[in-house]
């Protein structure tokens, strides 16, 4: 965390403490970590499902996201309409399948951006050192300090909301946690010794990187990916309840949960089903995350 | 250090403001505006000077505390902020007083017996809740609490200073929906760096002088055990105020930030800067702060410091 600590500003304060506590898991047996618990399998079945369901969304025998049945609005859970319909009618389950592709769009892009962008100006100014570190580090620290949701908000605002828009905002939230993240395990990882010993052999340092620092430093990056993929689906959701992503009718999980909001006491489940999706696909991506971290032991070098 | 990213901050906010299209003359004249009365209006409010000017000139008048007025009530900024900042500051501060009040016996009592029972569970608890975005959660507590139950009002805010019993009540289930999310963080930080202090050698001391193990932990082991809560505490500000945003927006709380979405909406930049501009300076100082309070928890620091 260095000497301006700046490290979790993402909104939900979640994605980078769940990633660096390493030295407390030391109590744990092992070979207990070795297997993946039942907890994890589920995670993952979740994660498939969901990508699943919203890429063949249209192949599903349901109705719709925007079908109106008019013989059946606000009702529960039934046979017809597994998970019920809204106020309009329309069917929840559907619109939940639907409104997936959105978080996951946001989610995978913005982890794309960050491992490309933010593991680059990290792995540089941890490998550097330097000027190039007090260069990165300072722009880094600028981010991190501007608050992420009012510059979500403000540029979602004044760009207009549209999906477009909402992926590139968040992709470049994302690009300054990883950019923390990574600089201090690859500063970590210039300090070993067969880095050193590449270096003696006169190696240059684009091979250095490529062939000893990257495939060091991968599995820390995608554990850090789940988790962070997690921060970004629950911004978009931030954003789409506060009615700046996506525009209804547009299923979108957060904007279902704000519409579910208005409808509390007329049909209750409306909100809580997309709330329920949103968390289960975070907690599960934070699930496989630390799955990850634990099997490849990530430890935090340097911070 | 922190005064560089101070300012590199503020000039970030200003190019947000006013790099971002939209026409802020058309705005406030609406459609009816012709070329002329948008020239009048740009010249009004030195839209037609350069960029950089008018960053230095809004910056010079932000140190001597007047942050410009908002283009659609005309209420200077500063006057709006000092109206809204106690409630969100009251909303902040009593969700830290239960976060703490959770978490430092959960963590202490979670590494005493690493692995035990109580240590599982808060550890289940907390990794779960990492998950819950406060916005989801302040959703689910308002269905549970407000409209099921009925313990609490789902909306509304009475100033502490007319009502202060109304004012608690009005401020628990929001204060409470953003301390769970920290309550989940303190725990695992704390428990990490106690588990690690109960291994140090005078705790061992302690123990074998028979100390009762009460207050071996409050008084010797929780101190040197804090560094860590304490840096994330003050990290974690800036997604504080983010949820406490969404909060204020579930809950019709009015604090800064139901003025931010409101002037978000509007296309109100001069209010987003001057947020955006308190925001970041609570951030840097608080971290100010956190830096000081090492001083105090560990008196080593202070020698540290004196021989630099």
């Amino acid at each position: 965390m260095s000497s301006l600590p700046a490290e979790s500003q993402d909104t939900s304060g979640a994605g980078l403490l769940l990633a660096p506590t390493p030295s407390a898991d030391r109590a744990v047996p092992v070979t207990a970590r070795r297997k993946l618990g039942l907890g994890t399998w589920l995670s993952i079945g979740w994660l498939i499902l969901v990508l699943v369901g919203a890429v063949f969304a249209g192949l599903l025998p349901i109705a719709g996201p925007n079908a109106v049945d008019v013989s059946a609005t606000a009702q529960g859970p039934g046979l017809h309409h597994l998970l019920g319909t809204d106020e309009l009618g329309r069917d929840i389950l559907s619109r939940l399948i639907y409104g997936s592709r959105t978080s996951l769009i946001v989610g995978l892009f913005s982890v794309a951006v960050g491992i490309t962008v933010g593991g680059l100006l990290g792995v540089m100014a941890g490998y550097f050192r330097g000027r190039v570190d007090a260069i990165t580090s300072l722009l880094i620290n600028v981010m991190l300090a501007f608050p992420a949701l009012i510059f979500a908000l403000a540029a979602a605002a004044f760009l207009g909301p549209s999906l477009v828009n909402v992926v590139g905002i968040i992709a470049i939230l994302s690009i300054a946690p990883f950019a923390r993240f990574i600089r201090g395990i690859a500063w970590g990882t210039a300090q070993r010794e067969y880095v050193t010993a590449a270096r003696m052999l006169g190696y240059r340092s684009g091979r250095i990187l490529h062939r000893e620092v990257l495939p060091n430093i991968m599995p820390a990056m995608l554990s850090f990916s789940f988790v962070s993929m997690g921060v970004a689906i629950a911004v978009e959701g931030a954003l789409s309840f506060l009615g700046l992503s996506v525009r209804p009718p547009t299923p979108t999980w957060g904007n279902m949960i704000a519409e579910g909001g208005s409808y509390l006491t007329v049909v209750p489940l409306l909100s809580v089903w997309p709330a329920l999706c949103l968390l289960i696909t975070i907690l599960a991506l934070n699930v496989v995350g630390e799955q990850l971290r634990r099997r490849f032991d990530v430890r935090e070098g340097g911070l | 250090m922190l005064l560089i990213v101070l300012v590199l901050v503020s000039f970030l906010s200003f190019l947000l403001a006013n790099l971002l299209p939209g026409n802020l003359a058309i705005d406030i004249l609406g459609p009816a505006a012709t070329k002329t009365s948008i020239a009048e209006i740009d010249r009004q409010l030195h839209l037609n000077q350069p960029l950089l000017v008018r960053y230095f000139e809004w910056l010079g008048n932000a140190l001597r505390g007047n942050l410009g007025e908002s283009y659609h009530t005309g209420q200077p900024v500063s006057q709006a902020l000092a109206q809204r900042l106690p409630v969100t500051a009251e909303l902040l501060v009593l969700s830290q007083i239960i976060a703490l009040a959770v978490a430092v016996p959960l963590g202490i009592l979670s590494a005493l017996r690493p692995g035990g029972n109580l240590d599982k569970a808060a550890g289940a608890g907390s990794f779960g809740l990492l998950a819950f975005p406060p916005y989801v959660l302040a959703v689910l507590l308002v269905l549970a609490f407000a409209v099921r139950f009925r313990v609490f009002p789902a909306t509304g805010y009475v100033p502490f200073t007319q009502d202060p019993l109304g004012n608690i009540r009005d401020l628990l289930l929001p204060a409470i929906t953003l301390a769970l999310g920290s309550i989940a963080i303190y725990i695992r930080v704390l428990r990490a760096e106690m588990i690690n202090t109960l291994q140090e050698n005078f705790i061992i001391m302690a123990r074998s002088k028979g100390l009762p193990t009460r207050q071996i932990l409050l008084r010797h082991a929780l101190r040197p055990s804090s560094f860590a809560l304490v840096t994330v505490a003050g990290l974690s500000v800036g997604g504080l105020i983010g949820g406490a945003f969404l909060i204020e927006q579930v809950f019709a709380l009015p604090g800064i930030g139901l003025l931010t979405l409101q002037a978000v909406y509007d296309h109100d930049f001069l209010v987003v800067q001057g947020v955006v501009l308190v925001v970041a300076t609570v951030y840097v100082a608080v971290n100010f702060l956190v830096d000081m309070l090492y001083l105090v928890i560990d008196p080593r620091t202070r020698h540290v410091v004196a021989t630099r």
